[in-house]
């Protein structure tokens, strides 16, 4: 009997162990490994610095900037899908289809085996992160009000910045109807709520959304933190104001981007200077070896190292064997035969035509960094408003300084008003190519696409201006999930 | 009568003879009348004991009649069986002498009395209160082919649905319980679990469904999940309980919704004979219904008329001088083989042990596509103290599946050649978008390797007879690893310069149980028993995908020859932690009213704050009619009945990894010099258990002596409130979708289940089974009602609809004018226009994916040595979306071979088919009742032959069991569609990856 109340006792003892373990709050307290709880992010500076960090990141996405954002414009007519042996048009190449669909005008709204159809969920995905930092930094105590206020101008630039390219893919632009009350997108001002079914904004509501973002991210950020390291892959208040610039010349507004832009190229003393043209004698090397001097903005994608994910350099950088795409003969035929930028041209082997702007060395997997913006640009885009404004000699000046970099035996410009304009539109095709523009600008100049060396078999091979096709059509999927949304006018 | 002259002759013989020495002869059988020999028959503690001989007839001296004799025989049921109830004669020599005529039970026939419980063990069928169905793996026919026992369920069962969604051995099977108590997945968004819980002699199985990894690096894509079931051995399992009610099942509270299924394990049995058994079987199988392809000649012609249709050169179509057999190229006749040894005995002092060693194999039909498995499983049983049972069984089980992708080969063009002239593979333009799957069999790798450990210990003190405890701990480890290479030499790894994943997948999980339970004598009126435990769980998850790719030599498969940045990891630990308290109270009054209350305690770490503790409960009663006094004697020949009824609230928690507050996850890469934090999940406050409201009512009646027929009625109404759905949200929120408890749904129905069990001393001896559930389900309410979720996905939640219900767009026939697909609009309007297909309103319900009813129906016929049984499952009113068939009328035939039934297209004015004209750029409709077929149908699951041998020393290896069976699985289907020549139907289609039609033969020895 002694023996059996051993056990007994072991055994229950053992059960008491076990029972009281289990109203242990520790067991069942387990944190996830490799996720932090939204409140443990922002509950400290760490946390909501690493989180505005992460937009950055989700910019460069293969999504978003690492190609999709600057390739899909310049298929308009700087770039073509490239064909091998064997390949038709409509093409139905595992990479291809996604441009050939942009090359063609061909989009629908379901964005069947179309890539593209990604733009509209990410880019709000990214809004979404940017709205949590938003509503969170408020309640941060932890570091200065400097700061603090620095990461809350970083958030707000880039919302305007996706809001920006938000409205440019899927929205005619401001031009299109007068005062811009044609459909824009959906504003996201705010950590969403799932039951929201919101209404598109005007373009014109969109456009003032993104400016008040700009001017509020331009009076807070501070370059003490946001310049976390060297290079210009962070976001500064020189950044933010050459893209107000920008985003005032989409609303051609004019007198504004002559301001923006002399705040930052203005001699002798500009408020904040943005870098100094990348030099005739530099620039080429500079392009090639991913080192451009004048880039204002830029994404870094040092990560990106996988080859299957090549971006911009597996589409039409010179260094790949099979590239995606092709230069069109048309943007080729624009550059004069002594032009620095026709070096940038490389044949391949297939006898197309690729970038050096997109290198890709042998050997050397790091791709090239997306450029958002640069210095050039300011000067293209101050050209066009003196020109605008019949400002004529400072528009030919601004002109100058850009083509004679490239060709500098070219004799000083001459041209006034509308064919000064022209000519200032097409050197803002031959110096900013590839990089993300053209389609945009054509949009916002009401220009038509006419392409001369459309490939065989292509569906739609020009637009008149207006066409629906300026804009991507709204994704079904988004229709169905908000039906308050309008679609495109066309699809 | 017999008693009384026992007492008598006790009463009257008692003095005089006790004491005196006494001769027992006896003759063992079985049921049957077939002599059993080698049986074991022990007598008393005494150690002493003989063997049946050949007849089956055996000798004993005892000192008297106050001894027992113990009688033990492999596959049947042992027999205790006390002298002093056997009529003893005195010869004219004064010898006493006792004459007995034994007849032992095989197992099977006496475990149909008693059903597996929830944490109760076996419980006598008249004493249950709540829905259980039990059914012996022998009735299962476990030699079939099927490599997991979920798969021999179908048609068992009333209400228990399992859906092979795939030909492919080793993956997971879809089972449900009594329709589908959750949202299912549509999309990418997360979904809760559909799957029962499956526990094994205690121990909860993983659910490898959960898993919410689609789209990320942890999807099925890089790492496979493995069916858990496949490693357990069929040999080693005695029976599987299917529980169904609220009062069955509320003792595992928070993972209940969806039923449970309890696994029970063969026991060891108190034998001290050593008994060995070998038994090896071996199978072929050939797939049936395959899709039917064109041939070159009728590919090239319907080719060159889509390009022309399409404005395209004809002459892209290619050559018509190439013949390629695709499939025949890729599969095979497949094979299976099966030896399993078990080895087991005892000692006399009650320990006993079983060791069972299994092999297997499967050779899938397609080449390189197979499992191979090794078991060994250890049982033992050892009484430490009179009042003290050790129980242990371990199990380990080692798995290498190789699942080499195809690539849907049977669709490839005919036309195109293998080879080169040379000999070489075929990588022309058209295998770069497609591997030539040929190169990629003998290039490319794909091979699992996996291992279990499943192990469970348990010790039991029982004091006294009323009060009884129990710890029960038990560790189930799974470890999976995957190795696959796609060749650099052809199209699968041409553009990635070969490519590697390695995945790697540890489950572990530990259970620890303590329990007591009291039941307290009361009188013979009350029975009282109680019941109460707490239970800990602890679960992870750490998985593992490495990847690289660009390979120097394409037989270096290795990550170890790459430079870093060609290679890349992600890693994921997933830990969950459940604390539990369970009880029972269950009351009868004299056998005829139960009543029964059990709930569970549930805290789980997966949910946030205060949801984080959620109790679930039942409330079952029954009472037993045919008890009561006033029933006499078998009105209307019903001599058992009973009335059920249950109502409880169990709980569904698998929704996988997530939290409700909203996730950021640190990702590989850095930004500069900067370690960036990622959104990955949203906020969601709302988000809890998913909770189901049972109600069940039923009528069990057994008719004739012994309940020879038997009969259960069920109806039940089962409720999901706060349903767990991947609701589709504004894309402007950042987010596709999201979880929430924001849906409700219905499931009720009727299940009949009939079994006759023929009376076992008959020459023709039959059983049957019959099975039909009718199940209905209704969701009742949703936050986003009409948002069909994906573009292209045509189910979509609509309130008052099933769950699984399609929508789209009704196809009208093809114009005979112009060869245009026509389509008809919710106003009635026939359009051949593309744009209003899309639009919502035009969307209606083209039917559900869930039959109107279901079942099963089984047959055993023995006549002397010969045992044949048949399986029959049958299914009416399901809908089926042929999503497969949105790649014909030419869109893609450049890269896809079509349907034979594409050659009905239409080619000119006047031509009246379903098949419109086929051209390239043909806007696709995917959402259309075109591509929605009915499956009903009849399936001849299985037919089994076994024949008995004779037995004994007189036969060659001295064996006392020898069977020989043959078994075919999958006879066949009819449907309801009728076939039709060179044409495909649904019976064709139904399957993308054919079913397999098996012959399995075997032989079982036994000693």
């Amino acid at each position: 009997m002694k023996t059996t109340n051993c056990f007994f006792a072991g055994f229950l003892l053992f059960g008491v162990i076990l029972l009281v373990s289990s109203g242990c709050k520790d067991f069942l307290t387990v944190a996830p490994a490799d996720e932090l709880s939204r409140e443990e992010t922002f509950s400290t500076l760490r946390g909501t610095n690493a989180a505005v960090v992460g937009i950055y990141l989700l910019l460069g996405d293969g999504n978003y900037y690492r190609d999709k954002m600057l390739m899909y414009p310049e298929m308009a007519g700087n770039a073509q899908p490239a064909l091998r042996p064997g390949d038709n048009l409509p093409g139905t190449g595992p990479t291809a289809n996604t441009y050939n669909e942009a090359y063609q005008f061909t989009y629908q709204p379901e964005y069947q085996d179309n890539t593209l159809g990604s733009f509209y969920d990410y880019l709000y995905r990214c809004l979404y992160q940017i709205n949590d930092v938003l509503a969170n930094i408020d309640q941060l105590t932890e570091g200065s009000e400097a700061e603090r206020n620095s990461l809350k101008g970083e958030a707000l630039a880039m919302r305007a910045i996706v809001h920006f390219d938000l409205v440019r893919l899927f929205a005619q632009s401001p031009q299109f109807s007068s005062g811009a009350n044609h459909p824009g997108i959906v504003i996201a001002d705010r950590l969403p709520q799932f039951t929201d079914q919101q209404d598109r904004a005007s373009v014109a509501e969109v456009y003032a959304f993104i400016e008040q973002d700009l001017a509020q991210a331009a009076s807070l950020i501070d370059a003490r933190y946001s310049q976390r390291s060297e290079g210009p892959f962070w976001l500064t208040s020189t950044v933010i104001t050459a893209y107000q610039a920008r985003v005032a010349a989409y609303l051609q507004a004019w007198e504004a981007v002559i301001a923006f832009t002399n705040a930052l190229l203005a001699s002798p003393s500009p408020i904040q200077a943005a870098p100094a043209l990348a030099p005739a004698d530099r620039y080429l090397e500079e392009w090639r070896t991913n080192q451009l001097s004048e880039r204002i903005f830029a994404l870094d994608l040092s990560r990106v190292t996988t080859p299957s994910s090549l971006g911009l350099s597996a589409l039409i950088g010179a260094g790949i064997s099979e590239p995606v795409l092709n230069i069109s003969s048309d943007l080729v035929a624009l550059y004069p035969p002594e032009d620095l930028r026709r070096e940038l041209l490389v044949m391949t082997g297939g006898g197309g035509t690729v970038s050096d702007k997109y290198r890709l060395d042998p050997g050397n997997t790091r791709l090239p960094d997306p450029i958002l913006l640069r210095t050039s640009e300011l000067y293209l885009l101050r050209a066009e408003a003196y020109a605008a404004l019949g400002r004529t000699a400072e528009a030919q000046a601004d002109y100058n300084l850009i083509h004679q970099r490239a060709n500098p035996g070219a004799i000083n410009i001459d041209l006034e008003s509308e064919a000064l304009q022209e000519a200032i539109r097409t050197e803002r095709r031959r110096e900013l190519a590839l990089e993300g523009h053209y389609l945009f600008d054509l949009s916002r100049w009401g220009q038509p696409v006419d392409r001369d060396a459309c490939l065989e078999f292509v569906l739609t091979c020009d637009l008149d201006y207006p066409d629906y096709r300026y804009a991507l059509p709204i994704p079904q999927a988004a229709i169905f999930n908000n039906p308050n949304l309008v679609q495109n006018e066309g699809y | 009568m017999l008693r009384w002259l026992l007492i008598v002759c006790l009463g009257i013989c008692l003095p005089g003879i006790l004491g005196a020495q006494l001769m027992v002869k006896g003759k063992v059988t079985d049921e049957t009348g077939e002599a059993l020999v080698g049986v074991a028959i022990r007598v008393g503690d005494s150690g002493s004991g003989t063997l049946s001989d050949l007849d089956g007839n055996f000798e004993l001296n005892v000192k008297d009649e106050r001894v027992t004799l113990f009688l033990s025989y492999t596959g049947m049921r042992s027999l205790t069986y006390p002298l002093d109830r056997a009529t003893i004669t005195t010869t004219a020599g004064g010898l006493r002498q006792a004459t007995l005529s034994l007849v032992l039970q095989s197992d099977v026939a006496q475990l149909k009395q008693v059903v597996v419980t929830a944490y109760r063990g076996a419980q006598e069928r008249k004493d249950l209160v709540g829905s259980y169905e039990a059914v012996q793996l022998a009735e299962l026919a476990p030699d079939r082919p099927e490599e997991s026992i979920d798969k021999l369920l179908e048609g068992r069962i009333a209400g228990v649905q399992v859906n092979l969604t795939t030909g492919e051995p080793g993956l997971p099977v879809e089972v449900k319980i009594r329709g589908q108590s959750s949202l299912p997945r549509i999309g990418s968004g997360v979904a809760a679990s559909t799957q029962p819980l499956f526990v094994l002699d205690g121990v909860p199985l993983f659910d490898v469904t959960e898993t919410n990894s689609t789209g990320s690096v942890f999807s099925d894509v890089n790492s496979q999940r493995i069916n858990p079931l496949t490693f357990l051995n069929p040999e080693d399992i005695e029976s599987i309980t299917v529980l169904k009610d609220a009062s069955a099942t509320a003792l595992y509270g928070a993972d209940a919704a969806n039923g449970v299924v309890l696994i029970t394990t063969k026991s060891v049995k108190n034998q001290d004979r050593l008994s060995f058994q070998v038994s090896y079987n071996q199978g072929y199988a050939k797939p049936i219904d395959e899709i039917k392809f064109l041939n070159t000649e009728e590919y090239v012609e319907l080719a060159r008329e889509t390009l022309f249709n399409s404005n395209r050169n004809p002459a892209e179509a290619g050559t018509t001088e190439v013949f390629t057999d695709w499939r025949a190229l890729v599969q095979r006749t497949s094979t299976n083989r099966d030896l399993d040894m078990v080895l087991s005995g005892g000692s006399a002092k009650g320990a006993g042990y079983r060791i069972s060693a299994g092999y297997s194999e499967l050779q899938g039909a397609h080449l390189r596509n197979g499992l191979e498995q090794l078991n060994l499983s250890v049982s033992l049983s050892v009484p430490l103290h009179e009042k003290l049972e050790l129980g242990l069984r371990v199990n380990g089980s080692t798995q290498k599946r190789e699942g080499i992708s195809t690539y849907n080969a049977f669709s490839y063009p005919p036309n195109l050649p293998v080879r080169l002239a040379d000999g070489s593979f075929n990588n022309d333009a058209f295998f770069a978008r497609r591997p030539n799957p040929v190169a990629a069999l003998e290039q490319n790798e794909d091979e699992t390797n996996s291992k279990n450990l499943n192990s469970q210990i348990n010790l039991s003190y029982a004091p006294g007879t009323t009060l009884q405890l129990r710890w029960l701990a038990g560790i189930d480890y799974i470890s999976t690893d995957q190795f696959q290479y796609f060749s650099a030499l052809n199209g699968s790894g041409a553009a990635q310069g070969g490519s590697l994943r390695l995945a790697q997948n540890d489950n572990g999980q530990w259970v620890s149980n303590v329990q007591a339970s009291w039941s307290p004598q009361l009188g013979d009126a009350h029975h009282i028993s109680l019941l109460g435990g707490g239970e800990l769980n602890s679960q992870t998850q750490q998985r593992l995908v490495a990847t690289g790719n660009s390979f120097p030599f394409d037989d270096l498969r290795q990550l170890r020859f790459l430079p870093a940045d060609r290679t890349r990891v992600s890693e994921s630990l997933f830990e969950r932690r459940k604390a539990s308290l369970y009880g029972e109270l269950a009351y009868n009054y004299r056998y005829r009213y139960y009543l029964k209350l059990n709930g569970r305690r549930d805290a789980s770490s997966i949910f946030g704050g205060d949801q984080q503790a959620q109790t679930l409960w039942a409330l079952g009663s029954s009472w037993n009619i045919s008890e009561e006094k006033w029933w006499g004697s078998q009105p209307l020949g019903i001599s058992f009945a009973k009335l059920r009824l249950s109502y409880g609230i169990t709980g569904n928690s698998r929704i996988g990894v997530y939290t409700a507050r909203g996730l950021y996850r640190f990702t590989n890469d850095v930004y500069v010099d900067q370690v960036p934090l990622v959104a990955s999940a949203p906020i969601n406050d709302f988000l809890g258990w998913e909770r189901k409201q049972q109600a069940n009512l039923a009528l069990d009646l057994g008719f004739g002596t012994d309940n020879p027929f038997r009969l259960t009625l069920e109806v039940y109404r089962n409720t999901t409130v706060d349903a767990i759905t991947s609701a589709a949200v504004p894309l402007e929120s950042g987010f596709t979708s999201v979880i929430a408890n924001a849906a409700s749904l219905r499931n009720q129905g009727v299940e009949l289940t009939f079994h006759y069990d023929g009376a076992t001393d008959r020459k023709w001896v039959y059983n049957s089974s019959f099975n039909v559930a009718r199940n209905r389900n209704v969701l009742l309410d949703i936050n986003t009602e009409d948002l069909p979720a994906t573009v292209g996905d045509p189910r979509a939640f609509r309130i008052g609809e099933d769950v699984n219900s399609f929508y789209g767009i009704i196809f009208a026939g093809v114009d005979p004018a112009t060869g245009k697909e026509l389509f008809q609009l919710a106003d009635g309007t026939i359009t051949d226009e593309i744009a209003p297909t899309r639009e919502i309103a035009n969307l209606v319900k083209l039917g559900s994916g869930s039959p109107d009813f279901f079942g099963g129906w089984s047959h055993s016929l023995r006549h002397g040595r010969f045992t044949a049984a048949a399986q029959f499952n049958f299914s009416y009113g399901g809908l089926l979306f042929v999503n497969d068939l949105t790649f014909q009328d030419g869109r893609q035939i450049l890269f896809n071979n079509q349907s034979v039934n594409q050659l009905d297209r239409w080619q000119q004015p006047g031509d009246v088919t379903d098949t419109p004209r086929p051209s390239i750029d043909k806007p696709l409709v995917s959402r259309s009742s075109r591509y929605v077929y009915q499956i009903n149908y009849l399936q001849f699951a299985s037919l089994s032959l076994n024949y008995r041998l004779k037995t004994g020393a007189r036969t060659p290896l001295n064996t006392q069991q020898v069977n020989l069976f043959a078994l075919v699985n999958n006879l066949g289907y009819w449907y309801d569609e009728p076939r039709r020549e060179n044409r495909n139907t649904i019976a064709e289609y139904r399957f993308n990856f054919p079913q397999q039609r098996a012959v399995v033969v075997g032989v079982k020895l036994g000693w």
